[in-house]
């Protein structure tokens, strides 16, 4: 059985890297980038079964790189974390994602794990 | 005077909120490091106990990455404590350079996530002013909002203070003019004419040079 892919996205790059060490002393294989444009290009280059992403990454809201990774990967399943606790911001992300999948910081990593599970439908590639 | 205070102090209050709110998300970011840090040395030392070599070096660069994060929000906490102190004195003397360097502290990730920077020269001389400076960070904010709108390709926002014979003047370079069909806003307008009338200061478009300027007295006269 192959592990997850995941892919992180925030630009607080000490986040994103201790982050991705924890998903990958839980099995997974993470890997992690601070910009939109970075984003984009290694999608284009690798396959992710989850992208986990930041509401608002400097440049473009999470909403709008979801959408725009989702055109270049159309199987990717979407996760949000999010530390911008306003209605707005949770209504959209889980107009997008689904309330289940938008997580306030700092987030908990077995949560994290279990969404990440739940999005797959805990299948692997 | 009194009616005009009234209706910016309602605006005033939804721009408090605003800063307070991106506050809280920058010590939301620093908190998840510290969390993601603290986590990630608790994982190691249970592998540890399994019998997975720790490497000093890595719980080393942990312990690092927490501290500098602590010194982080230390600083965010004491910004957001001069901001919310700015409305204690209504009237006051201000250091220009310090009072910019704060509006751009508080405001640094409402900039970031619209992908832009704002720099501040130094100011040759010590620039005070006294004036309303709640009103006067209001009204600065409401600029480099309007700027990031009609900012140039380069994405960045550079302030400098000078005196001059006509009162002190901020400028904000950096900026193109409203491209046709942009969904840009009028600037300045009711919300900004109100500030600039009460804190008695103009406001200008350098048009060859792709500048803002606004011009505040020396000492407000109230």
């Amino acid at each position: 059985m192959e592990p997850i892919r995941v892919l992180l996205a925030d630009d607080e790059e000490e986040l994103v890297v201790t982050l991705a060490e924890r998903l990958e002393i839980r099995g997974f294989v993470a890997e992690w980038v601070t910009t939109v444009e970075a984003a984009c290009a290694i999608l284009r280059d690798k396959a992710y079964d989850v992208a986990v992403l930041d509401v608002k990454l400097p440049g473009m809201s999470g909403l709008d790189l979801k959408r725009k990774m989702a055109r270049i990967a159309p199987e990717l399943k979407f996760i949000f974390m999010t530390g911008h606790g306003s209605a707005d911001s949770f209504n959209e992300c889980a107009a997008e994602a689904g309330e289940s999948y938008f997580l306030m910081k700092p987030i908990n990593i077995d949560v994290l794990v279990q969404k990440i599970r739940q999005v797959t439908g805990g299948s692997v590639k | 005077m009194t009616s005009l205070l009234g209706t910016a102090a309602v605006d005033g209050i939804q721009f408090f909120g605003r800063i307070s709110a991106s506050i809280s998300h920058e010590l939301k970011n620093s908190l998840s490091i510290m969390n993601e840090s603290a986590g990630l040395l608790e994982d190691l030392s249970l592998l540890a106990e399994k019998g997975r070599p720790l490497d000093l070096e890595r719980v080393k660069k942990l312990s690092g990455m927490i501290k500098r994060q602590i010194q982080r929000t230390d600083q965010i906490i004491r910004n957001m404590n001069r901001f919310s102190h700015a409305v204690d004195d209504p009237f006051k003397q201000v250091d220009l350079f310090d009072f910019l360097t704060l509006v751009l502290a508080v405001s640094r990730r409402l900039t970031e996530v619209r992908g832009v920077t704002v720099n501040l020269s130094l100011c040759p001389e010590t620039v005070s002013v006294t004036t309303r400076p709640f009103y006067l960070h209001h009204l600065v904010w409401r600029i480099i909002e309007f700027g990031m709108d009609v900012v140039g390709a380069s994405k960045t926002i550079d302030t400098e203070i000078h005196r001059t014979a006509k009162g002190v003047q901020m400028i904000f370079s950096g900026l193109d003019r409203p491209l046709a069909g942009t969904p840009v806003r009028v600037f300045p307008d009711a919300p900004d004419e109100t500030l600039l009338a009460i804190l008695g200061a103009a406001f200008e478009i350098n048009d060859p040079h792709n500048q803002f300027i606004l011009v505040i007295p020396e000492r407000l006269d109230i």
